[in-house]
């Protein structure tokens, strides 16, 4: 729960004032077992290859864009989350697990005034940091970003 | 406001010079009430006071007789009641009939001669009438200065109200019968004096207070000025209804055929200037105002007054800014075009109050104006004020494509279709089965497809933008819904955040049978109502428990719409949008899957047409490089059905064959780009753009 609150309040500041750090949000580039490139960002039906895309998309040719949350919802998807290549019992630490976030809310793009305002939706689902988990680092987010997608809906 | 405005001069007024009579236009440094001051609850005391309209008006309604906002309502009761032209007024409104529009315009505007004699004069009798026996007095006007020095002038109406009460009261004899009283009847500021008119017999009453001490300031009382204004002279001749006056120009400046609205060179229409509408700054501030009162009284409905003008001209009124005008775009906030030509506007600041107005304006007449010189550039910022601008002074300036993504906010990525990367038909089957399902049989649905670990959770989002072409202002209603909202934004209570989680079949089905009635759109005769997403997530919790690191599943996204049914009549009520997010793993629920996680978010309707892909824009870029479609070979019995072939490798084929045609490359390469894009003719079509340069001589059809 406070997975989602946190990610929620820090994400979203983020794609409008700390582009730079954008993809410090993802889990590190993988694949899943059948070879499917992780995570999975979606981007109104465009695809985004790896985090480092989505942050130069922000940084290079993003205009300005001002987010409000107006709606989240979040649940857990697996209560008892093995991070890939984890080997034996989970960690006890209470973040063994992935969590499936929904977001609603508007985004503004472009100039302060004149930006019209657009509905958007989001599912992203957060999976635990390993390294912040296992306490083998400080540093770096509790949760990452498994998969996204994005859309506008108004 | 008009109505109120004050005694006009005897005489008709020397036609004044168009750039004068506008510069005077636009400056407005009277206090913002009108220039009249009325007073509470005097219905008899309005009657009297000489003032045609506002007679009428008062005694129709309560309270404050000097509020802006009520004056054009006022207004037009006064026209149903006495005015032959006969302004339609409030009623309510069944359909829209664009022929009994046009009709109640051209009647409302009035014939050519809208201010005949004979509506005078009948005007004239229908107030005599009711005036009673001091028709034959006239009013003597008489100037007080002091009051901006007093202790009062920091009061809202700069104690204009205060002034006229203490007036009153010291002139009146305490012992004299109330009808004795001494009333003001009309009053107006001018600077830092104040005019006022009293009954000639009431004149030497207020002179008698010269030099009295007013909330600290001792007043200087001096008139009577000019000859004592004849009422019935001066209804006759130098206060014809001002409002009549105004629909006759509405009614000689509209063309029907074209939709225009020609406000151009106001400032020497011989009729305004001959009614006195720019003598005084207070009446020329107050004009354009109840111009655009005027017309919004003509029309019930926002969508009758958009379709009977289209275009406004305000060419040639040497307006220095927009501030005189401004409400033109309250007024008529979605015509297409304007002329602006022939001002003096001159910088950007000029324009200020219509930025971001007019958000269907097409076409921006600037010519003339310093602007032109001044602003190089303001051709930019128009573009940016006014989302739908295709035409800056009769030069196309951007395409009509162009200007839909400016005003959705331009995105350096395109907006594509959606990207559905299903597996095996899993998402597709759910989605097909689940809805239809939703809405008639919730039970078989939470028990085909939820088992006892599942999760449901709804969320409203009651804030949520709407559909730009929603006109319906009302707020939709969500008392049904709130009770159960999961929105983490505004509810912090654990206990809530818990029980408003549904886990298992029995939760879940409970809480599906107590939501309201829906229908859904048709996925088949109406998809693009819909937006499907969907593609692949690992570590899936294993209902097996055979891997630890879990299994894969699908995470479906869906974007939408229903309507709430009303059970008892089976119609539909309130239409809504939803965002749905499903992830589904492998089960023992219909087709072998199970709903692992379920949220529903429902909003405002919001429409569909922010998901709709930006084809103009992926087309045109398509078809600039490759003018014709390509011409390919397509092979006998591709692409079409056929005797042990799928509805999908049809559909597959079908794709091959399009983007092949788009791009020019092969069948089989335009098979691989489709199956790399998750057969999405978007995706692929990008793909193949940036691909383009790296691809090998036989991947394209030879030429």
């Amino acid at each position: 729960m406070s997975a989602a609150k946190t990610f929620i309040e820090t994400y979203y500041p983020a794609l409008s004032t700390s582009r730079s750090s954008l993809s410090s949000f993802y889990m590190p580039a993988s694949t899943m077992p059948d070879g499917k490139p992780l995570p999975v960002i979606v981007y109104n039906g465009n695809i985004i290859p790896d985090p480092t895309s989505m942050q130069s998309l922000f940084q290079e040719q993003m205009p300005e864009t001002r987010y409000e949350v107006q709606d989240y919802d979040s649940q857990v998807l697996n209560p008892h989350y093995v991070a890939e290549g984890a080997q034996g019992s989970a960690p006890s630490s209470g973040k063994n697990m992935t969590i499936l976030v929904t977001v609603s809310g508007y985004v503004k793009y472009g100039e302060a005034r004149s930006a019209a305002t657009r509905g958007f939706s989001e599912s992203i689902v957060l999976i635990p940091n390993p390294d912040v988990v296992g306490g083998r680092g400080k540093a770096g987010k509790e949760w990452l970003v498994q998969s996204q997608n994005f859309r506008l809906v108004v | 406001m008009l109505q109120q405005a004050p005694t006009p001069p005897t005489g008709p007024r020397a036609t004044r010079t168009s750039a004068r009579t506008s510069e005077r236009l636009t400056s407005s440094r009277l206090p913002s009430r009108g220039g009249i001051q009325k007073r509470n609850s005097t219905p008899v005391r309005v009657d009297r006071d000489g003032d045609l309209v506002m007679g009428a008006a008062g005694s129709g309604s309560r309270g404050s007789g000097s509020g802006r906002g009520s004056a054009a309502g006022r207004g037009s009761t006064q026209s149903r009641r006495h005015d032959p032209l006969g302004v339609r007024s409030h009623h309510p409104s069944t359909g829209i009939d664009p022929s009994a529009i046009q009709k109640s315009i051209l009647r409302s505007m009035g014939s050519d001669e809208p201010v005949s004699r004979g509506a005078r004069s009948s005007l004239r009798s229908v107030r005599g009438r009711g005036r009673g026996q001091d028709t034959r007095e006239g009013l003597n006007r008489i100037t007080i200065k002091g009051l901006k020095q007093s202790k009062a002038a920091g009061n809202p109406d700069g104690g204009v109200s205060d002034l006229i009460g203490f007036l009153e009261r010291k002139a009146t004899n305490p012992d004299a019968p109330a009808r004795e009283a001494v009333k003001i009847k009309k009053s107006r500021l001018e600077g830092d004096i104040l005019i006022i008119s009293v009954r000639q017999e009431d004149t030497p009453k207020i002179l008698r207070i010269n030099h009295y001490m007013f909330a600290g300031v001792e007043l200087s009382i001096q008139g009577p000025h000019g000859k004592p204004i004849p009422l019935e002279n001066n209804a006759d001749s130098e206060t014809p209804n001002t409002i009549a006056v105004l629909k006759g120009v509405l009614s000689r400046r509209y063309n029907v055929e074209s939709k225009l609205l020609d406000l151009s060179q106001l400032g020497s229409d011989p009729e305004l200037v001959n009614i006195g509408m720019f003598s005084t700054t207070s009446r020329e501030s107050k004009f354009f105002p109840a111009l655009m009162k005027i017309c919004n009284n003509i029309f019930t409905t926002a969508k009758e007054k958009e379709e009977a003008i289209i275009s406004v001209s305000l060419a040639n009124n040497a307006l220095p800014s927009i501030s005189s005008v401004t409400t033109l775009a309250q007024t008529f906030p979605a015509i297409r075009n304007l002329d602006l030509s022939n001002n003096q506007l001159k910088n950007l600041t000029s324009l200020d109050g219509w930025r971001w107005k007019f958000r269907k304006l097409d076409h921006l007449i600037l010519t003339g104006n310093p602007i032109e010189a001044e602003v190089p550039n303001y051709k930019d910022d128009m573009l940016k004020w006014f989302p739908s601008l295709t035409t800056l002074n009769t030069i196309q300036i951007r395409s009509p494509e162009e200007t839909k993504a400016a005003a959705n906010g331009r995105l350096p990525i395109p907006i594509l279709g959606p990207s559905f990367r299903d597996e095996a038909s899993i998402s597709e089957t759910f989605v097909k089965q689940f809805f239809p399902a939703y809405d008639s049989d919730r039970v078989s649905l939470a028990n085909g497809y939820y088992d006892a670990q599942s999760t449901f959770s709804l969320s409203i989002n009651t804030s949520a933008p709407r559909a730009p072409e929603t006109t319906d202002q009302k707020m939709p209603c969500w008392d049904t819904y709130i009770k159960r909202s999961r929105n983490l934004m505004k509810i912090a209570h654990l206990p809530a955040k818990m029980s408003r989680l549904h886990t298992g079949t029995d939760s879940i089905r409970d809480a599906f049978t107590t939501l309201p009635a829906t229908q859904h759109p048709s996925l088949i005769a109406e998809p693009q109502k819909w937006c499907i997403e969907c593609h692949t997530v690992p570590g899936l919790p294993d209902p097996t428990g055979q891997s630890i690191s879990g299994v894969g599943g699908l995470i479906v996204i869906v974007h939408g719409e229903f309507s709430e049914v009303d059970v008892s009549t089976g119609q539909a009520t309130t239409i809504r949008s939803f965002d749905r997010t499903f992830v589904l793993g492998a089960g023992a629920g219909i087709g072998g899957i199970r709903v692992v996680c379920d949220t529903l978010v429902l909003r405002s309707y919001g429409g569909h047409e922010a998901w709709q892909p930006e084809v103009g824009d992926m087309g045109g870029s398509i078809q600039a490089q490759t003018p014709a479609q390509h011409t390919i070979k397509v092979p006998a019995r591709f692409a079409v059905p056929g005797p042990g072939k799928s509805e999908e490798q049809v559909q597959k084929e079908v794709l091959a064959v399009e983007l092949s045609k788009a791009t020019g490359m092969t069948l089989q390469y335009s098979g691989m780009c489709l199956e790399q894009s998750g057969w999405n003719l978007a995706n692929a079509a990008s793909a193949f753009e940036l691909a383009k340069p790296t691809l090998p001589e036989e991947a394209f059809v030879s030429r």
